[in-house]
């Protein structure tokens, strides 16, 4: 059983935040509409004032003036409280390749909402996963991170943003993933070039590239490069 | 003393893989001839076309000596050349290493060495490598070599290479493609003619008759670029007739990075574009025929690099548009190259050797040196499509201006003239004019309403893009709705709880099925067909009835927007459909900007924009500012540009539609990186109609 009973709604359109809470309620937990969502640098004491368990939030919600921060910032903050939350939103490409991207490590689960069947059954099993990562620190093995060796196949600006395109054998070398410049610390940057190798925690057996996350990157050391470089020549 | 021996499968490995096909091993063979000074190589293919076939290359440099040979030759992995830079007269050499050398004599069973040294005319030295002896051996030392020394008649120094019993039969496209590797290993169209290197095949004669067409000359536009030891940058384009149309210094190339230099070594890009299509050909004026033409170019389109005065594969070969020209061209495509219509060269002579080539002779390594020598490449045929796309909106804008000012002086002839005539024929003259005037005001408000429609679907097109969320929401949360209804029926338990919550279920959908209808409206209003008519309107109600339109998109993005009119009630002369494109496409740029800012670093408080009218003289001067985060990533002459866009889902139409309609009606517009309100700024200046 999750211990998430009051469930914060943050949703920039009304009624879609009229319609999560009314499925909540329906699970029979205690839904919280958020209609006027605290400032950013306030999300922590709002949470705890208010006895917050659990968090189902959009991505964008800036539009419509909402807030002043995107629902991926909002649950990185989650995650540091130990507060389960769930991304639903509609996303882009892009979105998963750069303001999902930064903070995937911090995202124990994004639903795209155009892709749901059923409501219910699908929230509930993300409340329950998201409970289990936070609070009891059970990772699913899709999110276990490992170490990973990339080849940089190109780099990019995509709507103003620098992006960096990788390949990761060891999780599928034909298949290009995207990540924003920005996070590679400034140090190695100057590194970042086509058919460079680049080493990144990652979480290898994500099914779909828009869950891969990366940190804590590094170059790879002499052994590391000459193996890996004479794999990416001739996977 | 024992020593480590190198097994003979290494020996293999290295000539198979560091080549990876035999024309690079050939060209490195004719590099070493280069570097030993000759002014001829010859290579000769000997029966290739089946199996055992071989290859000979002859040269007239300098030759060997068995110390040469001991030392160099015969070193693998390293060679003489590494030891300088130069050869004996001056040539700066290109081939390193030795192992591109072995590679192209592992292409046969043996290969047969013949040198003769210009030091010691009248003799010859000669060495076989029997592939066969290395197979059966453990280690590379156990092969002993023999280098045989004759005198002969022949006093004419150079080297030999027979490379025998090649192992398969050479195909047709692998012979034409060392064919146009040998031609292109130089600049073709070079006028040195100090190194020439022949293939004897028909296909390399008939490739080389091709490139002694030479098109060059008939070149629409030739840049020619330079960037100097300094790292600074300088540009020019000359026209089919060697006129100089634009010249661009450092700051105009680099842009927006003007301060900072180009880290690589010096080298000049030379670029020749063709237009084929046969629009937009401003100072071209005489022409080839269009086929033989492209047929030439598309043997020897595209931009190659040149190092040292030798070819570096694989930058220009064909779906090597290692400069992204073709992607480019993508935004304009009649003011940019393709590697299909140019073809170009870069030539960097590097006496200090920073660029260094990859081990298997294919590319440059990716190095700082190396990328910025492809970013200035990059950055110059970016500066052309600027000056370009500058240069074709001036000569619209003046062909317009001159059309207006001489439209009065021709009627003004043409009524003097009709007054000139007999009576009888003036009434019937007079009455012919003014029929054909009534024709002419049809055709061209028949291409106003056209132009007016382009303008418009721009527009439509601008605003479906920028607020397709607005629209997904709300159908989104139908299906939401009708899926949990549909399990709510399905589950006997929960169905009670669903019938309490129906009517507050229906009450919902009704709200979105209204808001995409009054989304689905805005297009459809847009696209009323009396808008595209020409008449006096009066600027103020044209505002406000925009304003209103976009009403259900200023509501969805909480923006206060509001509108301080002139009393005065100033008209212009337009179609509405042209004054509703400007105003909807900077009211939707700004509605865009307020969803630039992510986090709360760029949020200037509620969301506001303010438009204003007022008369200045003949003029009325309409003013939009909003408080979003200004127009900070891109240059202000920039964002005029079509593709140009600093939004996700932009299309970079939108301020390219503004400019155009406001020229169109007579005014012009400027931007503001931040204005009063701290955003964007737009000011349109336009006649007024008394």
């Amino acid at each position: 059983m999750i211990a998430t009973k009051r469930i914060a709604v943050f949703e920039d359109n009304a009624n879609q935040r009229e319609r999560y809470a009314g499925t909540i309620q329906s699970l029979g937990m205690e839904p919280v509409r958020v209609d006027t969502p605290p400032h950013f640098s306030e999300i922590e004491s709002f949470l705890t004032e208010n006895g917050i368990t659990g968090v189902i939030s959009d991505h964008r919600l800036t539009e419509g003036h909402y807030a002043d921060y995107l629902g991926a910032q909002l649950l990185k903050v989650c995650y540091g409280l130990h507060v389960g939350a769930v991304l639903l939103t509609s996303y882009t490409k892009l979105d998963s390749n750069t303001t999902l991207r930064i903070h995937r490590r911090w995202l124990p689960c994004v639903i795209n909402a155009d892709l749901l069947q059923d409501p219910r059954v699908e929230l509930m099993t993300a409340l329950e996963q998201v409970d289990a990562e936070v609070r009891q620190g059970q990772l699913p093995k899709q999110r276990e991170p490992f170490r990973a060796v990339m080849s940089i196949t190109r780099t990019e600006t995509v709507a103003n943003r620098q992006m960096v395109r990788v390949l990761i054998g060891q999780w599928n070398p034909a298949q290009e993933v995207a990540f924003p410049l920005e996070m590679v610390p400034s140090e190695l940057r100057h590194r970042i070039k086509t058919d460079e190798l680049l080493v990144a925690q990652v979480n290898l057996d994500a099914e779909k590239q828009e869950d891969l996350y990366f940190e804590n990157f590094e170059l790879p050391d002499a052994d590391t490069y000459r193996e890996s470089q004479a794999f990416f020549d001739h996977p | 003393m024992e020593s480590l021996r190198f097994s003979t499968t290494i020996l293999r490995l290295l000539g198979e893989e560091l080549i990876p096909s035999p024309d690079q091993g050939i060209l490195e063979l004719i590099k070493n001839a280069y570097d030993a000074d000759a002014g001829k190589c010859d290579v000769e293919l000997c029966g290739v076309h089946i199996k055992g076939g071989s290859i000979v290359l002859s040269d007239d440099g300098i030759g060997m000596g068995p110390d040469e040979i001991r030392n160099g030759w015969l070193v693998v992995g390293d060679s003489l050349k590494a030891k300088s830079t130069e050869s004996p007269s001056g040539r700066m050499l290109v081939g390193s290493k030795g192992l591109g050398r072995l590679g192209a004599l592992r292409l046969g069973q043996t290969a047969m060495l013949t040198t003769r040294p210009k030091s010691e005319p009248g003799v010859q030295y000669s060495v076989t490598l029997d592939w066969k002896a290395f197979d059966r051996a453990t280690v590379v030392e156990e092969v002993q070599l023999n280098i045989a020394r004759e005198d002969v008649s022949d006093t004419q120094h150079g080297t030999e290479i027979t490379i025998s019993d090649l192992p398969a039969a050479w195909k047709k496209p692998e012979i034409k493609r060392l064919a146009r590797s040998i031609l292109l290993l130089r600049d073709p169209f070079a006028k040195d003619a100090t190194f020439k290197a022949t293939l004897k095949v028909s296909e390399f004669r008939e490739l080389q008759a091709l490139a002694k067409k030479d098109y060059r000359t008939e070149g629409d536009f030739h840049l020619i670029a330079t960037v100097d030891e300094n790292g600074r940058s300088s540009a020019k384009v000359l026209s089919s007739g060697g006129k100089v149309l634009f010249q661009g210094d450092h700051a105009d190339i680099r842009r927006g990075e003007s301060d900072t230099v180009y880290s690589c070594p010096a080298a000049s890009f030379e670029l020749w574009e063709f237009l084929l299509t046969g629009k937009d050909r401003p100072f071209s004026n005489k022409r080839t025929n269009t086929g033989a033409l492209k047929a030439w170019l598309q043997e020897f389109g595209g931009v190659r690099l040149y190092h040292k005065g030798v070819r570096i594969a694989p930058y220009g070969e064909v779906k090597n548009d290692w400069l992204d020209m073709n992607l480019r061209r993508a935004q304009n495509p009649e003011q940019r190259p393709s590697t299909n219509n140019s073809l170009g060269r870069v030539q960097v002579v590097d006496p200090k050797s920073i660029l260094q080539q990859k081990t298997d002779r294919i590319g440059f390594v990716e190095s700082e040196a190396f990328d910025e020598l492809r970013e200035f490449a990059k950055d110059v045929v970016e500066w052309m499509a600027r000056e370009r796309i500058n240069e074709r909106n001036q000569r619209l804008k003046s062909e317009k201006e001159k059309v207006q000012s001489e439209k009065p002086i021709i009627e003004d002839r043409l009524n003097r003239a009709i007054q000139a005539l007999p009576e009888a024929q003036r009434k019937e003259v007079a009455s012919a004019v003014k029929e054909l005037r009534e024709v002419h005001k049809v055709e061209v408000d028949l291409k106003d309403e056209v132009a007016h429609l382009y303008f418009t679907l721009g527009t439509v097109g601008t605003t479906a893009a920028a607020f397709a969320h607005q629209t997904k929401v709300p159908i989104r949360g139908i299906l939401y709705d009708a899926k949990q209804l549909l399990a709510y029926l399905g589950d006997p338990e929960t169905f009670d709880m669903f019938r309490e919550d129906s009517s507050l279920i229906a009450e919902r959908i009704k709200r979105e099925a209204d808001a995409i209808y009054a989304f689905s409206n805005v297009t459809l209003k847009l696209l009323e067909h009396e808008k595209r008519r020409s008449t006096n309107y009066s600027v103020n109600s044209l505002i406000n009835e925009t304003k209103d339109l976009l009403d259900p998109y200023f509501k969805a993005r909480e923006t206060d927007v509001v509108f301080n009119h002139d009393d005065s009630n100033p008209k212009v002369w337009c179609a509405r459909a042209a004054f509703e494109a400007v105003l909807t496409n900077l009211l939707t740029n700004s509605l865009q900007a307020f969803e630039r800012s992510e986090g709360s670093k760029t949020l200037n408080g509620p969301r506001k924009i303010h438009i204003s009218s007022r008369t200045s003289g003949d003029t009325v001067v309409i003013q939009l500012m909003d408080n979003g985060p200004g127009i900070t990533e891109i240059s202000l002459d920039d964002i005029w540009l079509p593709g140009k866009t600093m939004t996700e889902h932009g299309t970079g139409l939108g301020l390219a539609i503004v400019r155009d309609v406001i020229e169109d009606m007579r005014g012009w517009i400027e931007a503001e990186g931040r204005g009063e309100l701290g955003g964007a700024t737009f000011t349109i200046t336009l006649p007024i109609r008394r």
